[in-house]
C-alpha cells in the first residue's frame, strides 16, 4: 500500500478504536501471516494493517474507511484456513477474535445470538450452563469461530445428523463491501419462504460478500447419553451399502466417518501414546466405519445392536477392543481439554502430546477435500492413489464424512504427506488440481469443506462455467469496490499452476 | 550468538508449529484475551521467533514487551505438545544477551543480587528468624522471598503447624537465598546460576536431603531448574506434597473443617510441575468439599496474572480478575491455592472487583484445622 495512504489510513483506524487495538508493526502482523493450507518453509502473506473491532458499528467503521481508499479487507477468524481463505493480500485484516461474546441464549426457542468471533468451543462452553448444545461441531473447534464456519461451510462431526450450517443459521448481521450494516435471513426460524434467503449467500462466501458480524443460530438439547461402535469392511462400497441399509431401517447415526486404513493410523494417536503399538486391524480390511449414537441409553444401545446385525449382513465385522474405539474418538473428535467431555468414557488428549503438532514434526498434512456422490467414493480412492503416487506424495489415508441429515451426501478428505520444499509443495497442488477436477468430473464438487480460497480461484471455473459470471455479479452488488478479501473465490490460483 | 544458537534443537518447533498451524493455543492465552494481537499467543511468539531466526524481525521494544508480557503458565503447553514456555525463555536469553530488557526486569535482577529477593526488601525482612528460628535438620522448608516479605500470614500457619503437629522441619534462615527462578523465566541465566550455587552449597553443607517448598516457583527452582545445570542429590517437594505423605501415613491429628472451597491451581505447581491431586486429596482429608472452576481446572487451569504481577501490573490485574470471576461461578466464598503469588493477585483481583472472598493458602487452612 502506499505509504501515504497507509498514514492517513491508520490515523483514520486509530481515531475509530484507539491506538491499542490497530497495529501496523511487523510484530503484530507476523502471526497473521499463514493459514493451514500447504507452503513453502519461509512462506508468508503480510496484510498492513491489524485491526481489532469489539462490535458491528466498528466493523463498519472500518470497512467504510476501507472503501473510501479502496483498499482491501480480509476477515480471520481462527486462521486454520486448508484454502488460504483469510490470507490478507495487504491492506486491512479484521481480526474477529474480540467479538465473541454471546448475546442471548433464548432457551425457549432453542436458538442463540452471538458474535461471529466466538469459537465454536466456547460457545458450547457457555450453551452448557443451560444444558444446550451447538452440534455444529468442526474439528478445529478451540479457534474456529461461528463466522469463520459460515464463511466456509466447514465439515462437523455430528452432521449426519444434524447437517452442515445452513441447518442452523436463522439469521446474520453482515457488514458489506460498503461498509452498510444489513440483517439477512429470518430472525430467529429457519423457516421462511419470504423474500430472497440472502443469508445462504453468505454460506461459503469466504468473506468475498462482506464480514458476518453476528449470528443467532439454532441450538439442540444437549443429548443424555453417547456411545460409539466402529467397523471393518472389506471395501468402501461395502461400508457405504451398510450405512444406506442402516439409515433405511431407520437407524439414525449422530455421527458416522468411513475411512481407509491409513487414516485409522492417524487418528490413533491416542492409543499408540498409550501403548506403543498400532491397534489390530484384520489382513483383509479396506475401509473402517466408526459411527456414533445419541439419546436415551435404551435407545442408543437399540441402534448399535441392530447396526452391527446390519453391518454383518453387508460383510463387516465390528471392532471389539473398546479402547481403539475410545482413543480413535479422542484423536478425532474430542478436543483438547476436558470440558468438551460430556459422557464417562469420552477422554480428553493426553495434556502436553496434542496430536497436530506431534504428527507434524517433519511433514504436514495436506489434503484435497472434495465431495462426490456416493456410488463414486471406490473410484475417486482409486484416483487418489493414482495421483498421489504419481506426484510422488505419501498416502496419509482417507476419510468420508457423512455430512447430510439421514442422507449418505458426502464430504472427503484425501490427504497426502507434503515437505516444505518448493517442489513437494508444488507437487501437492498439481495433485490436488487433479482431484479436483476428478471429484467434478464423477459429478461432484472440487470442495467440500474449505471454500475456493485463493487455492481454487479461477480453477473452480472448471466445476461452474459460466455461472461463475453470474456469481461475479453477485459480489459486486454487495462488494461494488472489490476491496472483501480478494484474491478468494476469483481470479488467478496463488497456488495451483 | 543468534537467537538460533539458543534455541538449537528447538528451532524446529516453531516450523512445526507453523506447519501446524493448529491455533488450538491462541484463543485461551490469558495475554492474548486482554491484548487481543494474535501475536501475544503461543502461536504469535513462535511465528514471531521464526522472524527472528530468519531475520525478518527486529530486536524492537514491541518485540521485547511481547515476549516478557507472557506469563509463562503454560496453558499453551498443555494443548499441545511442544515446548512453546522454553522456546519463550530461550528467547528472552537472547534479548537479555542483546540487552534488549525492559527497565523493570534488570530493576528486579538488580534486586536479587543486592538484597536477595525481588522487591527490594531488606535481607533480614527475608529471613524471620524470630518466628522461626534456623535449625538443622536432613527435612528443611524453604521459604522462598514472598512468603517472609509479603504473606507473613503464612509463615505463622506454618509455624503453628509445626508447633502443633510435632512435624518440625529444619530451616536454612540467612543460609537459604532467593532460589533465582524470577532470573531463570527473564534469562538472566548467570545471575541465575549464581543463585542456585550458593543454595546447593548451603544445602550440601548442612546436609539436606528433603526440601519442602510452600512456593511453586522456589518448588520448580529447585527441583528442576537447578538440575539442568547441577547434579543435585536432594530431594524436593512441594508442601501439598509433603502434607499428603504425612496425612496419608496418619502422621497428623487434626479436625475436621467443613464446607466448600473452590481450588485454583497454580501454573507453575500444576502444569510444570505436575503436581495436581495432591492438594486436593489434602483438602479433602480435612473435611472440605473442593469445586473445580469449569472447564478451566487442573491442567487446564488458567493463570492469575501472578507471574507477571512485579513486571506489569494492570495488564496482571485484568487477568487476575478473569480468573477470578471464574472461581466465584462455582459459589465458594473461599479460594484455596497452593501459591502464594497467585493468592496475592487473587486477593488484589478482589479488591479490584469489590469482592468479599477468603483467599487461602493451604498451609492456612491446615492450620484452622490444628486449633
Amino acid at each position: 500500500m502506499d505509504k501515504e495512504v497507509l498514514k492517513r489510513v491508520y490515523s483514520k483506524l486509530v481515531e475509530l478504536l484507539g491506538e491499542e487495538r490497530v497495529s501496523v508493526a511487523i510484530e503484530d502482523r507476523l502471526p497473521y501471516s499463514r493459514n493451514w493450507n500447504p507452503c513453502t518453509r519461509d512462506f508468508r502473506a503480510l496484510p498492513d494493517i491489524v485491526v481489532l473491532p469489539k462490535s458491528t458499528e466498528e466493523v463498519s467503521q472500518v470497512v467504510k474507511v476501507a472503501y473510501e481508499y479502496k483498499i482491501p479487507v480480509t476477515p480471520r477468524g481462527g486462521g486454520t484456513s486448508m484454502s488460504g481463505g483469510s490470507l490478507a493480500r495487504g491492506g486491512i485484516l479484521v481480526d474477529m477474535k474480540l467479538m465473541d461474546r454471546v448475546l442471548e441464549v433464548d432457551k425457549e426457542n432453542y436458538v442463540v445470538r452471538v458474535q461471529a468471533g466466538i469459537p465454536i468451543l466456547r460457545l458450547n462452553e457457555e450453551l452448557r450452563k443451560y444444558g444446550l448444545w451447538f452440534p455444529y461441531d468442526v474439528e478445529s473447534k478451540a479457534v474456529a469461530t461461528v463466522g469463520s464456519v459460515i464463511a466456509l461451510r466447514s465439515d462437523g462431526t455430528f452432521n449426519i445428523r444434524y447437517g452442515k450450517i445452513e441447518n442452523h443459521l436463522c439469521s446474520i448481521t453482515v457488514v458489506t463491501g460498503t461498509g452498510e450494516v444489513v440483517e439477512l435471513g429470518h430472525r430467529k426460524t429457519l423457516i421462511s419462504t419470504s423474500g430472497y434467503h440472502l443469508h445462504w449467500l453468505f454460506i461459503s462466501s469466504e468473506g468475498t460478500l462482506g464480514i458476518v458480524t453476528e449470528a443467532v443460530l439454532r441450538v439442540v438439547p444437549a443429548p443424555p447419553h453417547r456411545d460409539i461402535v466402529g467397523f471393518f469392511f472389506p471395501s468402501f462400497s461395502h461400508g457405504v451399502k451398510a450405512l444406506v441399509d442402516m439409515l433405511k431401517r431407520g437407524v439414525l447415526p449422530e455421527s458416522a466417518n468411513l475411512q481407509c486404513k491409513n487414516r485409522l493410523k492417524f487418528y490413533t494417536h491416542a492409543y499408540r501414546a498409550k501403548y506403543g503399538v498400532e491397534p489390530k486391524v484384520p489382513e483383509w480390511t479396506e475401509a473402517v466405519l466408526f459411527l456414533s449414537f445419541a439419546g436415551d441409553k435404551d435407545v442408543v444401545d437399540f441402534m448399535m445392536k441392530k447396526s452391527r446385525e446390519i453391518v454383518r449382513e453387508h460383510g463387516g465385522e465390528p471392532i471389539e477392543d473398546r479402547e481403539v474405539l475410545e482413543m480413535w474418538w479422542t484423536s478425532k473428535h474430542v478436543a483438547i481439554e476436558p470440558k468438551e467431555l460430556r459422557f464417562p468414557w469420552e477422554k480428553p488428549f493426553i495434556p502436553f502430546k496434542q496430536k497436530w503438532p506431534d504428527s507434524q514434526r517433519t511433514r504436514r498434512f495436506g489434503a484435497a477435500g472434495v465431495s462426490v456422490p456416493v456410488g463414486k467414493i471406490q473410484e475417486m480412492y482409486r484416483k487418489y492413489l493414482e495421483y498421489s503416487s504419481k506426484y510422488g506424495l505419501e498416502v496419509l489415508g482417507m476419510n468420508v464424512y457423512f455430512q447430510h441429515p439421514n442422507s449418505t451426501h458426502v464430504s472427503i478428505s484425501f490427504a497426502v504427506w507434503v515437505g516444505d520444499s518448493e517442489e513437494e509443495v508444488r507437487n501437492f497442488y498439481r495433485y490436488l488440481k487433479e482431484m479436483a477436477k476428478t471429484a467434478v468430473d464423477l459429478g461432484g464438487s472440487m470442495s467440500a469443506y474449505y471454500g475456493d480460497g485463493e487455492v481454487l480461484a479461477g480453477i473452480n471455473v472448471y466445476e461452474h462455467g459460466n455461472a461463475l459470471k453470474y456469481m461475479l455479479k453477485i459480489k459486486e452488488v454487495f462488494d461494488p469496490a472489490g476491496i472483501m478479501n480478494p484474491g478468494k473465490k476469483f481470479g488467478e490460483s496463488r497456488w495451483v499452476e | 550468538m543468534n537467537l538460533r544458537d539458543y534455541l538449537k534443537d528447538l528451532v524446529d518447533n516453531l516450523y512445526t508449529c507453523a506447519r501446524t498451524q493448529c491455533g488450538f493455543c491462541v484463543y485461551e492465552c490469558p495475554v492474548r484475551r486482554v491484548l487481543g494481537f494474535e501475536t501475544y499467543s503461543s502461536r504469535g511468539r513462535m511465528h514471531l521467533a521464526r522472524g527472528i531466526v530468519e531475520g525478518n524481525v527486529g530486536l524492537t521494544e514491541k518485540l521485547v514487551d511481547i515476549y516478557f508480557k507472557c506469563t509463562l503458565c503454560g496453558y499453551c503447553e498443555a494443548v499441545c505438545a511442544l515446548d512453546n514456555t522454553r522456546i519463550f525463555r530461550n528467547v528472552r536469553k537472547f534479548l537479555v544477551s542483546k540487552n534488549a530488557v525492559p527497565r523493570i526486569h534488570r530493576e528486579i535482577r538488580d534486586s536479587i543480587v543486592s538484597s536477595d529477593n525481588p522487591y527490594s526488601a531488606e535481607r533480614r525482612a527475608k529471613t524471620p528468624v524470630q518466628v522461626l528460628p534456623p535449625r538443622k535438620s536432613k527435612t528443611i522448608i524453604f521459604l522462598g522471598c514472598t512468603i517472609p516479605i509479603s504473606r507473613r500470614q503464612i509463615l505463622l500457619s506454618l509455624k503453628k503447624f509445626m508447633e502443633k503437629s510435632g512435624m518440625t522441619l529444619g530451616y536454612l534462615g540467612p543460609d537459604e537465598y532467593c532460589c533465582g527462578l524470577v532470573l531463570y523465566e527473564i534469562g538472566f541465566e548467570k545471575e541465575f546460576l549464581e543463585q542456585a550455587e550458593k543454595n546447593i552449597k548451603s544445602f550440601k553443607e548442612s546436609g539436606v536431603e528433603r526440601i519442602v517448598t510452600i512456593c511453586p516457583g522456589c518448588y520448580i527452582a529447585l527441583k528442576e531448574r537447578y538440575s539442568e545445570y547441577f547434579d543435585v542429590d536432594y530431594e524436593v517437594l512441594h508442601i501439598s506434597e509433603y502434607l499428603y505423605e504425612l496425612m496419608n501415613k496418619n502422621k497428623i491429628k487434626y479436625r475436621k473443617l467443613s464446607g466448600e472451597i473452590v481450588y485454583h491451581d497454580p501454573c507453575h505447581l500444576t502444569r510444570h510441575g505436575k503436581v495436581v491431586e495432591e492438594p486436593r486429596a489434602v483438602l479433602e482429608w480435612l473435611g472440605l468439599t473442593v469445586l473445580e472452576a469449569p472447564h478451566y481446572n487442573k491442567y487446564y487451569s488458567r493463570c492469575c496474572g501472578g507471574s507477571i504481577l512485579s513486571f506489569y501490573p494492570d495488564l496482571a490485574s485484568e487477568i487476575g480478575v478473569m480468573r477470578l470471576r471464574e472461581l466465584l461461578s462455582t459459589g465458594a466464598e473461599t479460594i484455596v491455592s497452593g501459591c502464594e503469588i497467585c493468592e496475592i493477585a487473587l486477593d488484589k483481583a478482589a479488591m479490584r472487583e469489590n469482592v468479599f472472598v477468603d483467599v487461602l493458602d493451604i498451609v492456612e487452612v491446615l492450620s484452622t484445622a490444628l486449633s
